[in-house]
Parts: structure tokens; sequence; C-alpha cells
């Protein structure tokens, strides 16, 4: 399917023309950005406030924002950063940047595991409407566990959508679970993954700031960084000078013991890991990843992007770390869905919204905040909202571990309601309990009842717009020949598999393009 | 079809701008025959194959550190190529293709072959034909003594490359190496009884493969070379640019960090350097600068980390792209920025050394005379075996990798010639033309192999089992760490 949404050279010229016009807005527009930068700087010097009210909106300045910086933070869970109030620091540079961004309190992934959470994020919509349910277990396309994010009319991605609109796009990934086998590519007109199973932030970052640096047209940056994700033993995941930096502090014996998290925690099988030593080293794994950003975020602090880039940084979710007994992720408890959520806005005030969102609000949020980054009819597919429109209001957020665990969940303010298989459900009051620790389900049957059958509601219409954007695409590829072929070729049609290729080397009668390979043993992803 | 055929003729075009005489389309016909020229002076042609030595290590292509101060030397005397590639990047099939001036689809062998069992050996060996020959072969029957000297067992006797050489030389029959110096000290004791025969005519092969890897007994350099080099600030940079992680997570070299891989490597070239030395000098004097032809070439590079490869066998820019110093009587020392393969070795050696080949050899040449001052661009295929099965074209602009699946990747080398990033989504009409180009070449090599294969003598014997045991020896046969990774994140922990 990821032909589908590529340009065609016309589309392509039209690009050119519409980019040559917005440059010129630019210029025009410089002295008006030079203005709303000071603006911006005195807003970032002001204190910030912690407020339930919608984010009052700094000065009216003419500010035309063109560009659009996405980072996920693989793993990186909301209450291990400084500004959410982990007693630690692991990501300074992060916390610089951050001083001059709109962050929001409670934002919630819709999945706890990589290709379905950063599948929402891109499309805005939830697990079951764009069918990613999980991560898929392997590369080849086969077996039950496999989920490619096919798109259509109704059901496109951030990056297909902003290609149409004729912006340069970029996407740099650092792990496995984002490799274009998963689809998550579709809309980035330049891409790059690693070979293996996954790379260091350093590379995706020196690749993204010469993707900024390759063109003046505006652009659509994604940068996904793996860093933070175990498993954590220092080599080859990072220098040891990060990983091993932090050493048990008296504080992390009553952070431990606040969220009820034991001496130790089991991982796969029967070892046993020291839940300081896991709180430690995950905790240097995100001062490296601190550290790979760092140019990242230093290049977009510059006057000249602080003025026309638009910067999200958040995560895809979070991480155990023995909460729950859970080390790793891919349930529902608070801490291995409470991301973090910085927005730096050209011309918007820093402040903190102290909001529950989810990150399919994401791109409802881009979308609201630089003209023209995708056409309109995009924004009919978005079930998230603007965080910062005048007229956002509060709404339920869901989450789904459907494929691994069969379960839901919904937050609605304060209250939490996870579901598991067989309809039983636990009721966490974040008010008086912000570590889900003590189910209250028994004591609130009615309330209980009104989210589950608010669950249940949401998933009907996830599954029917599912039934719907099916429909759409194959609709759309029916109506193309030239496109079919193409799927077919690629082995998406009735044809079956492509197996032309296999002729290559191979189909002689000699097999040399068998794995003869006599200097090489290195695995790898095949 | 039509339809996809309007939509690809504005690429087509772009194709003809990149590339403005394709030789591709007319690759059937038979390259043109050197023009008549005045007799030539050349009495000696000399190849020297630098296994594994990729271009970006040598001092005279612009690295940082002091690793070949005797070849960057020699390279004064000679024409430098910035942008050869050789077709494949294992050492088998590359010297095939150099030997025989066609590209590994054409000659039939694709990898290396020796780390099979014995019987699946069988036929494996490059076969001549009488439309098939290898340049010794041929200047062999033009009454020019030819020499063959070589290091290790990828060019053994077993795999066919000595065809035509009437003096050969290889390590023993248990060893499956042997170091620079003994491969000279043969080739010496050969070209001075040629000395001793005025006006004989020869052709010499000098194979070196101390820059192979693996660096262990009986193997290791001295420690000086093992020493020499340690990781800086300027390595890191140098690796970074690359897009090339300090730690892999899995390679077959145990784990080895990519700064000592790239130290260890540097090492080995400046041995390699060190032996080289006398004998370039011995090549540099008056006398033989007036009527011999040198050529240095690559093999193939090396990973090194890049792409996530310690090793070599892919289709990666640093796999394929070699150093290349070709000197010769009359011909002015420069630099050529074209890119070219190293199937054109053979055709500028007889574009100034026509006696060295009968006529009728010119017509299986597929390259052409790099010291040509019509010399073009044209796209080159290459192929890999190894990881997914990979053809590759290559113009001077673009990168096009096709792997056994139908997928592509293209990149735009003006802006990223570390091949990093994938650029095929915005460039799909490219994507489709280059693809088509490249097929259809690999076919036409295929076909043109059929042709060559029916005219082929009975088959080659087996090879000796006893090749199974200097492979152990070299660290070809260790099943490295093949087995699949755990996927990360996929299973909740």
């Amino acid at each position: 399917m990821r032909l589908l949404q590529r340009p065609s050279r016309r589309t392509a010229d039209r690009a050119v023309t519409r980019t040559l016009g917005a440059t010129s807005v630019a210029v025009v527009s410089l002295f008006a950005a030079l203005a709303s930068m000071a603006v911006g700087a005195f807003a970032a010097r002001a204190p910030r406030q912690e407020s339930a009210a919608p984010a009052p909106t700094a000065p009216a300045a003419p500010v035309a924002p063109r560009n659009v910086v996405l980072i996920t933070l693989d793993t990186v869970r909301a209450d291990h950063l400084q500004s959410y109030g982990y007693f630690r620091d692991p990501m300074p540079a992060l916390e610089r940047f951050a001083a001059d961004c709109v962050r929001v309190t409670r934002c919630i992934a819709p999945a706890s595991h990589t290709t379905p959470s950063h599948a929402s994020l891109f499309t805005s919509t939830y697990p079951l409407e764009h069918g990613i349910v999980g991560n898929s277990i392997n590369e080849s396309g086969a077996g039950p566990k496999f989920f490619h994010l096919d798109t259509g009319p109704s059901l496109r991605t951030l990056a297909q959508a902003a290609h149409e609109a004729g912006r340069r796009t970029g996407g740099f990934v650092a792990a496995t679970p984002l490799k274009r086998f998963t689809g998550i590519q579709q809309g980035f007109a330049a891409w790059s993954e690693p070979r293996s199973t996954r790379r260091v932030g350093e590379q995706v970052i020196r690749e993204a700031l010469r993707f900024i640096n390759a063109g003046d047209e505006p652009f659509l940056l994604f940068v996904h960084l793996y860093d933070a994700h175990g498993p954590y033993q220092p080599e080859p995941f990072g220098p040891p000078e990060f990983i091993d930096h932090y050493g048990g502090e008296p504080a992390l014996d009553e952070w431990l013991k606040e969220r009820r998290i034991g001496a130790t925690s089991g991982g796969r099988g029967s070892k046993k890991y020291s839940s300081i030593d896991t709180c430690n080293q995950y905790a240097g794994s995100m001062r490296f990843l601190d550290e790979s950003l760092r140019p990242l975020l230093e290049r977009l602090a510059r006057p000249d992007r602080a003025a026309d880039t638009v910067v999200a940084i958040t995560s895809d979710h979070g991480q155990g770390l023995g909460q729950h007994g859970f080390r790793g992720h891919g349930i529902l408890w608070d801490e291995q869905l409470h991301v973090p959520l910085f927005l730096r806005i050209p011309g918007r005030a820093a402040v903190t919204l102290d909001r529950v969102c989810s990150t399919i609000d994401v791109v409802p949020t881009l979308a609201g905040a630089v003209s023209g980054l995708v056409p309109p009819d995009f924004l009919e597919q978005l079930r998230g909202q603007d965080l910062l429109a005048a007229d956002y209001s509060p709404q339920p957020v869901f989450s789904f571990a459907v494929e691994a665990f069969g379960l839901d969940a919904v937050t609605r303010g304060q209250w939490k309601l996870i579901r598991k298989p067989g309809g039983t459900v636990e009721l966490f009051d974040h008010a008086a309990d912000p570590f889900e620790l003590k189910n209250v389900a028994a004591k609130q049957p009615d309330l209980a009842g009104e989210l589950v059958a608010l669950l249940d509601e949401e998933k009907r219409g996830q599954l029917a717009r599912a039934k719907r954007h099916r429909a759409q695409a194959a609709a759309a590829a029916a109506l193309d020949p030239a496109l079919a072929r193409e799927l077919a070729e690629l082995g998406y049609g009735a044809g079956g598999e492509n197996t032309e290729d296999g002729a290559i080397d191979g189909a002689d009668g000699e097999g040399d393009g068998d794995a003869a390979d006599a200097d090489e043993g290195d695995g790898g992803v095949r | 079809m039509r339809v996809l055929e309007l939509l690809l003729a504005p690429a087509v075009a772009l194709l003809a701008l990149l590339a403005p005489r394709s030789p591709l389309q007319d690759a059937g016909a038979p390259a043109p025959a050197p023009a008549p020229v005045a007799p030539s002076p050349i009495r000696q042609v000399i190849l020297i194959t630098l296994d594994t030595v990729r271009a970006d290590k040598l001092g005279c292509y612009g690295y940082f550190r002091d690793t070949t101060p005797q070849l960057d030397r020699f390279a004064e005397q000679c024409v430098r190529f910035t942008r050869c590639l050789a077709p494949v990047s294992n050492t088998t099939p590359s010297h095939a293709s150099m030997l025989t001036g066609v590209d590994p689809h054409e000659h039939g062998i694709l990898n290396n072959f020796f780390n099979l069992p014995a019987e699946e050996q069988v036929g494996r060996a490059l076969r001549t034909s009488p439309s098939l020959r290898s340049f010794a072969e041929v200047a062999g029957s033009a009454g020019v003594r030819t020499g063959g000297f070589v290091a290790a067992t990828p060019v053994k006797r077993s795999t066919g490359l000595a065809a035509g050489f009437a003096e050969w030389t290889e390590p023993a029959p248990k060893e499956p190496r042997r170091i620079g110096k003994a491969v000279i000290a043969d080739a010496r004791r050969f070209l001075d009884g040629i000395d001793d025969l005025a006006g004989e005519r020869c052709f010499t092969w000098l194979q070196f493969f101390d820059v192979h890897g693996p660096v262990r007994p009986p193997s290791t350099p001295p420690t000086k070379y093992t020493q020499m080099y340690r990781t800086t600030p300027e390595l890191r940079e140098w690796m970074a640019a690359r897009g090339t992680a300090e730690e892999l997570k899995s390679s077959h070299a145990g784990n080895m960090p990519t700064t000592t891989a790239h130290n260890l490597y540097d090492g080995c070239l400046r041995f390699l350097d060190d032996q080289l030395g006398p004998f370039l000098d011995w090549l540099g004097t008056p006398e033989r600068r007036a009527d011999t032809m040198v050529l240095i070439v690559g093999d193939h590079g090396h990973g090194l980390g890049q792409h996530e490869y310690l090793s070599h066998g892919l289709a990666w820019d640093e796999h394929l792209r070699v150093p290349l110093l070709v000197r010769a009587p009359g011909v002015e020392p420069g630099v050529v920025d074209t890119l070219c393969s190293t199937i054109d070795l053979v055709p500028t050696v007889l574009a100034r050394a026509p006696s060295f080949a009968d006529a009728a050899f010119s017509a299986q040449l597929r390259g052409r005379d790099l010291l040509s001052p019509d010399l073009e661009p044209r796209p080159l295929v290459a192929n890999s075996a190894a990881q997914r099965p990979t053809l590759t074209l290559t113009t001077s602009r673009w990168k096009l990798v096709r792997f056994v699946d139908g997928t592509h990747e293209l990149f735009d080398l003006e802006a990223d010639p570390h091949e990093l990033i994938d650029v095929a989504a915005a460039n799909e009409s490219l994507v489709q033309e280059l693809s088509r180009v490249l097929l259809e070449e690999v076919d036409r090599q295929k076909r043109r192999r059929e042709l060559h294969r029916h005219g082929a003598g009975a088959a080659s014997g087996a090879i000796d089992p006893q090749v199974l045991e200097e492979l152990r020896a070299l660290g070809y046969t260790e099943g490295g760490d093949a087995g699949g990774e755990p996927e990360p994140d996929a299973g909740g922990d």
C-alpha cells in the first residue's frame, strides 16, 4: 500500500510552486517573526502556571510557523522527568528546551507498545480503527501476529497528509517496531531505519540535522529515539558513563515505596532483578538519550527555528520498572501509559496545562498550529482534538492492549477504568491514588458501569470506522488500474507473492543466490 | 500499461540526462575495437589486487591517517580513479570479473563458494569457454608470458581463476593464506626471469590478502601494526559521518567495537603498504615507467560497521568502492572522477597494448577504456548474495538498491554519498525506471551467460576437500551469530 500516496510528478511541481510562495511569505513576515521571538523570550521568563483553564495565548503576533518536528522518546515514562516531578534530572537538555514549551500534565498513550502507539499518534485514531493492535513479532508479513498500517483515502498518516500538502517529509527511526514493514514510513519522502534491530540516537539525530539543513522548503520531521528502551546493560546500548550514572539515593527508596515496588521483580523466566538497579539503569539510559537529543534541541532553540518551527516531544509508552510487578510495558497501568508531552509553539507562552489528553491529540494540535500543514479533508479522520483550541473541552481517552493481553481502558478526568478479559474491571481514583494501587470498582458500581458503556460505545465506533476505511481503500484501489497493478506486483493483490525476483540469483539451477556467503556470518534481521 | 509508460516518460528523459550515452542500451553489442595505433611500447602489464581495501582508507583518497605512504607516493605516477566500483564484494567473483571483463551474472560466479560442502562446489569454479575467456588465457595464446601469484584460498587454483597463467603460485595446500612478502618474492623471481629475455611481453597478477581479516594467529601482523592506531576524536567523527555506531549489537567478530575494527584494519593496511614499498620502488624506475603498465585495484571494500555490518559481501558503497591507480607509458598522471568499474581494467590495457590479445577478444569485453578522453559514466550493476539477495544500479547521481522481495531503496549520492537516507518514496517514477534498467541489464547478462555455458567444455572436477580445512583456518566456516535476534518490544518484556 505504500505506493498509494506518493505524488505524481505533476503534484510535485505544484508542491514546488507552493513552496516558493510560502518562502516569499516567510520573507515578508521576517520582522513579524523577530517581534514574536521577543514575545516568546519574555513569555519564557514568565512564571509557569498550574491551571486547569485553557492556555492563554501570547499577545497576538502575526506568526506563521511553517515547520513541524515531532520527536518520540521511546519508553520514556512521564514521571521520570524532573518537570513531571522526578527527584532526579535525567534529561537536562530536554528540560532546558521544555522551559519554552507548553507542558501537558497527563498525556495517556493509546497503547503501550511501540507500533500501535505510533500508528495512533500518526493517524489520530485509536488502534481498533487503524488496525495495528499490537507489535508484529516478525517482519515476514506472515502469521497471525503481523500488522501493517493499511492507509487509504479516509485513513492517512500525518506524513502522507503533509506530503500531499507539499511539505518536505523526513522520518528517522531507531528500532524494529517502526521499520518499513509496519507501514509507518508511508508519506516520508526521506526515510532511514536501522538495518538490524536498533541504533543509537546519535546516528538518528545526525541524519535529522542533515535533513533540516537540506532545503528551505517547509518540512515535517519525525525523529524516533530508542536509547531509553531496555535492556539496560551498558554495552552496546550506551556508554557506561551514562548508563551507570546513577547510584542509589535515599530518595529512590522513598520513590519505590510510594509506588509499592518491591526490592526485586521478575523478567522473563525466573530471573529476578533488583528494582534499585533497574531504576538507576533506566534513568541512566534516559541520560544517554538526552545526550543524543541535545544537538537537535539546541538547533531547534536557535532564534530562526524558535520562530518558524513547531516542536512536539512525547513518547509512545512508559515502562513498568517493577510497578504492579511488571518490568516492561505492554499493559495498561498508568506507569506504562502516562507519557510526557511538550509543545513548542512559536508565539505561545510556555505554560503547564493540567489536563488529561491522549497522544492522538498531537496531530490535531499540530494541524491547528501550522496553517496548511495538511489538506483540509485530512481533518475529518482525526479523533483527537486541538489541545490549544479555544473551544477545547475535556474528553475521555482510551487505551488498548487487545492483541497481547485482551485489556482495554478508559480515563475520564480523575477516573481510570481497566477492563480485563472476561469483563472484570478495576477502577482507580487518580485524585486520591495516582499510582493505581486501590481498586474502587466495588464502591462505585454506577460509575464503573458508565465507563464500561463508554468503552463499548467507543470500540463499536472504531470498528465501524475501520470497516469504512477498508472499503474506501479497496474502492480507491479498484478505481486505479495502474495502482492495482503495482500492488499486485508487490504481492498485495490476488496474484499472490511476487516470485519473479527469486529468480534473479537462484532459479538458474545453480542456486548462487543462497546464503553461500563466505565472508560474513552477521545475523541481523533478514 | 500505457498509463504507466506515460507516467514514466519524464523519468526516462531524466535518466537519459543522467547517462547521456547509456552503454546499457547497447550492451548486447560488442565493445568498439581499439583504434589502430603505433606499436605499443608496453612490454609488461602488472595487475596488483589489494583484497578488502576500500578506497577511502588510502591517504591519496583523503584518509586522515597515514595508512599508505608508499602507495600514495606511487599514485603520483598514476591516473587515480575516485569512483571505481567492484561489481560484487566477494573475492572470487570480483576477481573473475576483472579477469574476464564481464559482470558476475555473465561469468556465473555470484559469490564465494568454497565454504560449501565439497560436492556442492562441483561446477561452481570459473569455467571458460570460446566465448568467455580469461585475459590470462587470451594473452598466453597471443604469445605473452603469464604469471599469477596469489595470497589466499578464495583465488586458489580450485576457483578456476588460475586459467591461462603459465606460472602460478599460491599458498601451500594446507595454508589458507600467505603474507604479501611471499607473493612479491615469487613475482620478482618471475619478473627477473622475464628481464633476462629481451623483448618478451608478460602479464603478471599479484594478489595481496594482508588487509583481509581475521586478525589472529597465524595471520596476525606484527604488534607494531596492530597497535599502531588508537581511537581518536577524528576517527569517531569520520565514522559518525558514515553513520557508524561504535558498537554493533550483532556481528561475527565477537562484538568487536567498530572503533577497534577500524584501528586494526588501518594497521593491516599499513602493514601491506610497508611490504609493497620496495616492489613499488622497483616498478618506479624510469626504464619500467617506459615499458610497464601497472594497475593497482581493490577487489572489494569492507563494512567496518557502516550499515551495521563489519565485514563485506553486501552492495553498499563502502563494500563496492575500491581504489584504482593506473600507470601507463605516455599517460600523464591525474585524477578521474567518472563512475567506472573494475570490469574496465582489461579494455583499458588492450587500448594501449592491443598485441596482448587477439581481435576476437574485444567482443567479449563489457567495459570501457578508462584512459579514453571520451570516457562517459554509465549505470553500473552490482549484486550481493549475503543477507537479503540484492541487486543495485549506480548512476553518477543515484544508487538504486533492489532487494529480493521486490522492494527498493534509493539514495541521492550527491546529497548522501554514504547511502544513509532512502528517498525512494519521493522519486517513485525514477525508482521504477532505474529498476527496469537494472533488471533488463541483469537479464541480458544472464542470457549471455547461457551462451557462454553452451560453449563450455566438460565440467571441471570437484574442489579438493582440503580447501575446507583452509577455510576453517580463515574463519570462513564459522557459523557466526546468524540466529534471529529477539525482537525488542515484542513481548511486553
